[in-house]
């Protein structure tokens, strides 16, 4: 009796035409690996790549600005002025754009065009992201009535200072949420339609959860400095000069 | 699918893994600079618009 007898069975031998199921389920299989795949990289894309993406744009934004605010060139990539909140921390100073479209909110903080310039009597308001596109607001939950929000253009430092809500949350003072079709908090009188503005105030918008978009986050702040420019540079920007 | 494709590809095994690649490179390419902008937008957490903001 010899071993080598007959070949031992191997399962279906290598054949061109496989059957019709094993070619579906392997293909199935396949594409749902490659969707897995584009998830993958879709998430890097967000988490990671438009950070990026966002952090060039804002840096050349600001750049240009300030060079332009020295020798007087045009403005490129629409930046009208720098954001500083020490809160969200020392280094944070973020280009100023006009418009709240993705476009404009991909290169910093933007102004919705139908509210005040800063300074003006009426409401300076702005948005920027919570997640995602350089996130400048990613922390705004932090923010503590009487933390400042200095806004720096051409010819002023502007310095608003964060108020309390009315009827403040015990655990967030500062903010509080509203739903994504209450516009009227950034009327001149914020929440009080057709009523004139006597106050220079700020509300600073961006979305809630961190990673959703069910609510809006809102912050309020009124004007209490205007330093003209040139001049130095406000006592309450004076952290920014310690950079650890 | 794969299958077919590494059986399509021309040249010996190590041609065949370079274009590989290379077709691999270029489908994240597409994706990150086509796809992914596209989607951007539609996304829930890009959205920080506040209804009447921007309009009224």
């Amino acid at each position: 009796m010899t071993v080598t007898a007959e070949a031992p069975p191997q399962g279906p031998a290598p054949r061109r035409g496989a059957s019709p199921f094993r070619v579906a389920v392997r293909s199935l299989g396949e594409i749902m690996i490659t969707l897995g795949m584009i998830m993958l990289l879709l998430v890097v894309y967000q988490l990671y790549w438009t950070n990026i993406q966002a952090g060039r744009a804002q840096d050349s934004a600001k750049d240009n600005l300030k060079s332009s605010w020295v020798d007087g060139r045009p403005i490129k990539n629409g930046a009208f002025g720098i954001m500083y909140i020490e809160r969200l921390g020392k280094k944070w100073e973020k280009p100023l754009v006009e418009g709240v479209d993705l476009d404009q909110l991909a290169k910093g903080v933007g102004h919705f065009p139908k509210s005040q310039q800063p300074g003006e009597v009426g409401n300076f308001a702005v948005a920027a992201h919570r997640a995602t596109h350089g996130e400048p607001f990613a922390y705004l939950d932090r923010i503590q009535p009487g933390d400042k929000v200095i806004v720096e253009t051409k010819t002023n430092w502007f310095v608003y200072v964060v108020d309390a809500q009315k009827n403040p949350s015990p655990d967030h003072p500062a903010w509080k949420l509203v739903d994504p079709n209450y516009g009227e908090v950034v009327l001149p009188v914020p929440e009080r339609p057709g009523v004139k503005p006597k106050q220079k105030l700020i509300t600073l918008v961006t979305c809630n959860p961190r990673w959703g978009s069910s609510t809006r986050l809102i912050v309020y702040g009124h004007l209490t400095e205007a330093y003209p420019k040139p001049g130095p540079k406000p006592q309450e920007l004076a952290y920014t000069d310690k950079k650890a | 699918m794969y299958v077919w494709m590494w059986r399509h590809l021309p040249g010996p095994w190590f041609v065949r893994l370079a274009l590989s690649l290379m077709l691999a490179l270029v489908a994240v390419y597409l994706l990150f600079e086509h796809a992914f902008p596209w989607l951007d937008p539609k996304l829930p957490f890009n959205q920080v618009e506040i209804e009447g903001g921007a309009g009224q």
